[in-house]
C-alpha cells in the first residue's frame, strides 16, 4: 500500500475525531431529554360515552292494530264496536275527537277521523270509494293518497325489511306503514342522537342549533379565559376542563 | 496540537491513541446497544404477553389453513375470549354463499343522522369501547352539496334532523376494486366471492397502508388494547368478523358477514328507525337492492377513483314540504342571500319580474306579491 495519500487527511481527522465524540454524546443527552420529559400531552381525555347493548333492541317502531281492532278501556281491551255501537260519534266529521283525548290528528289536510274511518263498521277502514278494508290491510288505505310511496314500498325500495334479506326466508318480514309511521301523526318526529365519536375534535366546532357560527374554537376558549378573570376570585371557579362540550380539544 | 499525533504514525499506535479510540468506540457502542435495546422493547412485552402462543405464531393464513387448523385456530379464539370476558362465544368460520354478491343502498332522503347504526354496529362487532372504535361515520353535511370535505362526524345537537343539513353514513363500501387489497404487503385483506372485502386478524401485521389507501376512511386501527366489558360482549361469532381483535391489527366494516351469511340482516339496518337502509343480494332480481339500483338514482361516493364501490346511496324524489316552517325559512334565507349577492333589495327576492313582463306587454305591470311591495 502506498502510505504517501495518509499525509493528506490529518484536518479531517480532527473533524471526524471531534464528531466521533459529539455524536453520541449528543445523541445520549438527547435520548436522556426525551425519556426525561412527561409523556402525555396534557390534552383533557375523557371516555367515550358508551351505549349500554341492552338499548338497542331491534323492533318496528310502532305497535300496529290488527284485527279486531282493540283499545283500552279503563285498562280493558275492547273491541271498537263494542261502544261505537251504543254510542254514536257526538261528532263524526269532527277534527278533534270527543273520547279519545290522546289521539292528535296532525296529518296535513286530511283531518277528518271519517276520511280514514269507517263511520258504520268502527272496526273498518274506508277507501274513497265507500269500499272498506281491514286494519291489517291499512296500506291499502294509505296509497290512496300517498301513490309513489306505495309504489316505492311495494317494490322494497321504501319502508323496512327485518329478519332476512331472502325473500324465501320464513324470518323475512317487510313492516306496514303503520307499524313506522302513526296514522294519526305521520311525519317522524325529530329525534335525539346517539354520542358521536370522541376522536381529537379537529376544526371549528360551533355547528350546535341556534348558536352564532361568527366565533371560531380559539375565539371562544379566548373569550371564557377572558371571562374567568374577568369574574371575582370568590366566585365560581370553573374549570375549563369541566366546562361542558368546551370547543377546542375533547368532548 | 495534540490531535494531529493519531495520524502521525498509524502503524505504531502509542497508549494515548488507544484510550481515545476506545472510548470513542466504546461511547458509540453503548449507544447504539441503547438504541437497539429501545428499538426491541416491543418484542419484550410480545415474549412476556401470554395471550400469544406459539400456536398461534405458527398459525397459516386462513386460506391456507385445513378444516382441522381452522378448528384449532377456532378452539384458540374460544379459549381466549373464555379467559378475557368469562363468556362462552359461539365461534365459527362463516363461508360466502353461492350466486350471491352483497351489495348495500341508503336512502339519504330518510336518513336523520340519529347515530343508532354507529352504535348497534359497535355492539354487534365487539368493537374497542375505549379507546372508542366505530366503523360508521354519520356525516352532516350542508344542503346543495355533495362534498364529503365539507361533512360534520362531530355534529352535537338536541334533536335531529336539522333542517339545514342531510346526513351522509359513510362506512366500508366492499369496493369491487378496492385499493386497501392491492396495497397490503402481506395478503392479510381480501374480497371475498360474495363482495365482502375481509381481515385475517391473525395475520395482519398493522402497516396501516390499507387505511391509507382507503378513500373512504373506511378502516379503523387498534392503536391499544381494545377494551369491551365483559357484558356488553356479542358471543356469536365468526373468524372473519367479529371475534375480538388484538392490539396493533386493522378492522372495518365486513356487512356482518356472521349475519348475512346465514341469511340474516346487518345490525345497522335492523336497528334503523326510518328504514332508510337497504341491503341484499344484487345477483338476485327480486331483491330490493336489486330493485333499487334499477329504478332509482343512485351514485357511489368518489366514482372518478374507479374503486367500483356495492355501496350505493340514493334520493326519493320528494315534493318540497310547503308545510314545514323550517324549510320555508330556509327558503326565504337563501332568497334573502341571493338578493344581497346580485345586489336587489333585501326581501325583494332579486329582479322585479312582474314590472319587465309589464313593459314588455305595454300593460300595467303586475307585481306576484299583488302590488304591496
Amino acid at each position: 500500500m502506498d502510505t504517501s495519500p495518509m499525509t493528506k487527511p490529518p484536518p479531517t481527522g480532527t473533524d471526524s475525531g471531534l464528531m466521533g465524540w459529539a455524536l453520541p454524546v449528543a445523541f445520549l443527552l438527547l435520548a436522556g431529554g426525551v425519556s426525561a420529559m412527561p409523556r402525555r400531552a396534557d390534552i383533557p381525555l375523557s371516555d367515550p360515552a358508551a351505549v349500554d347493548r341492552a338499548a338497542l333492541v331491534v323492533q318496528p317502531r310502532r305497535v300496529a292494530l290488527t284485527d279486531p281492532p282493540l283499545t283500552l278501556v279503563e285498562g280493558q281491551p275492547e273491541n271498537c264496536n263494542a261502544c261505537h255501537q251504543v254510542f254514536k260519534s257526538q261528532n263524526p266529521g269532527g277534527t278533534v275527537p270527543t273520547f279519545h283525548s290522546t289521539i292528535k290528528l296532525v296529518h296535513g289536510l286530511n283531518d277528518r277521523c271519517v276520511n280514514c274511518h269507517d263511520p258504520n263498521d268502527r272496526e273498518r277502514l274506508t277507501l274513497r270509494d265507500a269500499e272498506t278494508v281491514a286494519f291489517s290491510e291499512a296500506p291499502q288505505l294509505c296509497a290512496q293518497c300517498h301513490g309513489t310511496v306505495f309504489r316505492d314500498w311495494e317494490r322494497g325500495t321504501h319502508g323496512k325489511t327485518l329478519g332476512s334479506w331472502m325473500k324465501s326466508s320464513p324470518a323475512h318480514s317487510r313492516l306496514a306503514c303503520n307499524q313506522c309511521h302513526d296514522p294519526h301523526a305521520p311525519k317522524y318526529p325529530k329525534m335525539e342522537p346517539l354520542p358521536g365519536p370522541s376522536t381529537l375534535r379537529m376544526g371549528d366546532q360551533s355547528s350546535r342549533a341556534g348558536e352564532a357560527v361568527s366565533e371560531n374554537s380559539l375565539q371562544r376558549w379566548l373569550r371564557r379565559i377572558r371571562e374567568e378573570r374577568a369574574t371575582p376570585k370568590g366566585g365560581t371557579t370553573t374549570k375549563p376542563a369541566t366546562a361542558p362540550r368546551s370547543g377546542g380539544g375533547h368532548p | 496540537m495534540s490531535n494531529l499525533r493519531i495520524h502521525e504514525g498509524p502503524a505504531t499506535p502509542g497508549p494515548d491513541v488507544s484510550r481515545r479510540s476506545f472510548l470513542r468506540t466504546g461511547a458509540a457502542a453503548v449507544s447504539g446497544m441503547a438504541a437497539l435495546a429501545a428499538a426491541l422493547s416491543p418484542l419484550r412485552e410480545l415474549i412476556t404477553n401470554p395471550t400469544i402462543s406459539v400456536d398461534q405464531f405458527l398459525q397459516k393464513h386462513y386460506r391456507e389453513m385445513s378444516p382441522n387448523e381452522m378448528e384449532a385456530a377456532l378452539g384458540r379464539i374460544r379459549a381466549k375470549v373464555e379467559e378475557r370476558y368469562k363468556v362462552r362465544p359461539h365461534v365459527r368460520d362463516v363461508k360466502a354463499m353461492d350466486g350471491v354478491e352483497f351489495a348495500y343502498a341508503l336512502n339519504l332522503s330518510r336518513c336523520i343522522g340519529c347515530r343508532k347504526c354507529v352504535h348497534a354496529c359497535v355492539a354487534e362487532n365487539n368493537q374497542s369501547r375505549s379507546p372508542e372504535i366505530q366503523y360508521i361515520r354519520v356525516l352532516e353535511m350542508p344542503r346543495g352539496t355533495m362534498d364529503v370535505e365539507k361533512g360534520n362526524h362531530h355534529y352535537d345537537r338536541p334533536k335531529v334532523p336539522d333542517a339545514a343539513h342531510f346526513y351522509l353514513p359513510v362506512q366500508c363500501h366492499q369496493c369491487a376494486n378496492p385499493p386497501c387489497v392491492k396495497v397490503c404487503p402481506v395478503e392479510a385483506t381480501w374480497q371475498e366471492p360474495d363482495g365482502i372485502t375481509v381481515i385475517d386478524y391473525d395475520w395482519c401485521i398493522g402497516c396501516r397502508y390499507c387505511e391509507a389507501a382507503c378513500p373512504y376512511w373506511a378502516r379503523r386501527f387498534n392503536f391499544a388494547e381494545p377494551s369491551v366489558a365483559s357484558e356488553q360482549i356479542n358471543p356469536n361469532m365468526a373468524y372473519l368478523s367479529n371475534r375480538p381483535r388484538d392490539r396493533g391489527v386493522m378492522e372495518k366494516c365486513h356487512f356482518c358477514l356472521h349475519r348475512t351469511r346465514e341469511g340474516r340482516m346487518p345490525a345497522c339496518l335492523e336497528i334503523c328507525p326510518t328504514g332508510a337502509r337497504k341491503f341484499g343480494n344484487v345477483l338476485d332480481p327480486a331483491s330490493e337492492v336489486f330493485e333499487i339500483i334499477k329504478t332509482k338514482r343512485v351514485f357511489v361516493l368518489k366514482e372518478e377513483v374507479g374503486t367500483l364501490p356495492r355501496f350505493f346511496y340514493y334520493f326519493d324524489e320528494r315534493y318540497p314540504n310547503a308545510l314545514d316552517p323550517e324549510a320555508l325559512a330556509i327558503g326565504e334565507r337563501l332568497r334573502r342571500e341571493e338578493g344581497e349577492l346580485f345586489g336587489a333589495a333585501p326581501g325583494r327576492g332579486g329582479p322585479d319580474l312582474g314590472a319587465d313582463m309589464g313593459a314588455v306587454a305595454g300593460a300595467t305591470p303586475v307585481r306576484w306579491d299583488g302590488g304591496r311591495a
